[in-house]
Formats: C-alpha cells, structure tokens, sequence
C-alpha cells in the first residue's frame, strides 16, 4: 500500500476525482487504530464494528470542512471517541436486564467473545476495568494500551493534562486493588 | 503499573476483516448520500407545502371580511327582491323619488296638503298660522 502523509491524503481529499480514493486510504492507515480504540470501550466485536463503521461515515461528512487546525488522528479519536460513548449511553438505556447493571452484561460479553484471545490475566485486567467510571476507563486503556502522552490525549478529550493525570492514577489504584480482591 | 508504550489488548477480529472494511464503508458512505437528496427533496416539498397552505389561509382570514355583502343600494335591492315580496316598479318607482326630490315638488306637496285640509273643513286662519 503507497504510504501517504495525513496532509497528502487532506489534499487528495479535495479533489472530487480523487475524494473517494483519499478516504479509503484513510480508512486503511487509521482502522485498526479506531477499532481497537472502540473495541475496548464496547467489548464486543459487532458492536465496535458498527460503532466504526458509523465513525467513518461521519468522517466523510465533515472531512470537506476538516481544516487542519488539529492533527487527523486527533480529530478521528474524537469523533471514535463520542461515537463509543453514545453508543454505551444508548445501551444503558435500553438494557435488557436492567437490574443487573450494564458493565455486569459487558463482562458477560467478554467471557463469552469468541474474539479474545488475551490469557487470564488480561481478561480480569479487562474486567476490572469495567469497574471503572467511563471517563477513568477511556484514559487508562488510552495511556496503558495506545502508549498515548497526556498532551495528545488532552487534545482527543479536551481535557487538561492535569485533569488527565489524576484520572489515570485513580484508575490504577483502583485496578490494583481490583486484582487484588478477585 | 508503568507505561511501557502500546499493549496487546487480546480484542481480535473476524479474518479478513480489515480488508474489506474499507469497501463496506464506502458502500454505506455511497448509500447515504443517494438517501440524504431524497431526504432533503422531500423536507423541501414538506415546507413549500406548509407555506403555500398557510399563506392561502391567511389571505383567506385576510380578504374574508373585505368579500362580505356590504349594505349598498344596489345589494339592498337585491335582497329586497330575492327575499321579499315586493313589486319590482314600486320599488324602483320609491327610489327614484328618493334621489329626484326637488324644492318645487315639496311645495308642491304643502299645496297639495293645504287644499286637502280646507276641503277637510279645517279654518283657513289656523292653516295660514302653521305655514
């Protein structure tokens, strides 16, 4: 595949001719990216496919207004981001069993995904992780998985770097003490 | 816990699914743009609609007062001889009078009325007192 830089690719964007190449190209270098991004928020593989694909869409909505004023990959978490989010809203809503609370259902989902591959210790970090409030989870799979620095992720979340900070050290007491107990 | 970078996280895929995402997502991005004109046409249609309906019925509300029957001769006239029963000469004979009333004729009148009353037998001196 022609390795193309994110402003090559904005610039094959804006011609009509080339509009459609230009976002598959997108699509290819940033997939696998988002999809995992996603997948760790909603765990199961449909619905992280479906909360993609959505991303995506929305993607080439706005990508004609896009004007570089933040990096690409910035604005493509962002829109993953709250595309997940919503999603997790959404399901909240509308559970099927709704005493027994939301991430109860994920942690089902994540013992019975035909599409994890991670030994024990992984599935409980994942479980433990569904403990977390949203935002702690989202930072800490964003720091701990991605490697992401708080700079960038303050530009994903718009949040500060501080604010950041305390997040993800609360997320792994908590986690610790998660492993600890099970 | 120290950050060492990025991580497995055990999530896998269906295989080959990344190679043909890009071609599931183009075809939902195709399709949504044929459904986003339609959808548009159709809001367009809706409001042209409503507007049309709304002006039609405010000019209605507007010019309904203006299309009432107003009380002139002609539709008093009218009246008179779709509902009524009155003799169509008679009629125009009363309005003709109305409109043709002269001084003279009103003297005329005064004679007529003081000839009537002396052969009535009524004293010359009284009727010279009322005129």
């Amino acid at each position: 595949m022609e390795s193309y830089s994110d402003q090559e690719l904005l610039d094959l964007f804006t011609d009509p001719v080339q509009r459609e190449r230009a976002f598959t190209l997108i699509v290819e270098k940033y997939q696998r990216r988002l999809y995992h991004h996603i997948r760790r928020l909603v765990i199961s593989h449909e619905d992280a496919d479906d909360v993609l694909q959505n991303t995506f869409v929305k993607v080439w909505k706005g990508l004609g207004r896009f004007r570089g004023g933040s990096e690409l990959f910035t604005w493509l978490y962002r829109i993953a981001t709250n595309e997940a989010l919503n999603f997790l809203k959404r399901e909240r809503k509308n559970l099927f069993r709704p005493w027994e609370g939301y991430e109860r259902q994920l942690e089902e989902t994540l013992e019975s995904d035909e599409h994890f591959s991670g030994d024990t210790i992984l599935k409980r970090l994942h479980k433990a992780l569904l403990r977390l409030p949203e935002k702690q989870r989202l930072v800490f799979n964003l720091r701990y998985f991605e490697g992401m620095r708080y700079e960038e992720m303050s530009r994903i979340l718009g949040t500060t770097e501080g604010a950041l900070k305390a997040s993800y050290h609360h997320a792994v007491k908590k986690v610790e003490s998660y492993l600890r107990e099970d | 816990m120290k950050d060492r970078g990025k991580k497995e996280d055990g999530f896998r895929v269906p295989e080959g699914y990344f190679e043909v995402l890009p071609g599931r997502i183009m075809e939902r991005v195709r399709q949504e743009r044929t459904a986003v004109p339609l959808r548009r046409r159709f809001y367009r249609v809706a409001v042209a609609a409503a507007v049309a309906l709304f002006l039609a019925g405010g000019t209605w509300f507007a010019t309904r007062e203006a299309f009432a029957p107003s009380p002139t001769e002609q539709g008093l006239q009218a009246y008179i001889l779709n509902n009524e029963e009155v003799d169509e000469i008679l009629l125009y004979d009363f309005l003709e009078q109305e409109e043709e009333i002269t001084p003279d004729e009103k003297n005329g009148d005064e004679d007529a009325l003081i000839s009537y009353l002396l052969t009535e037998g009524v004293d010359e001196n009284m009727i010279t007192e009322l005129y």
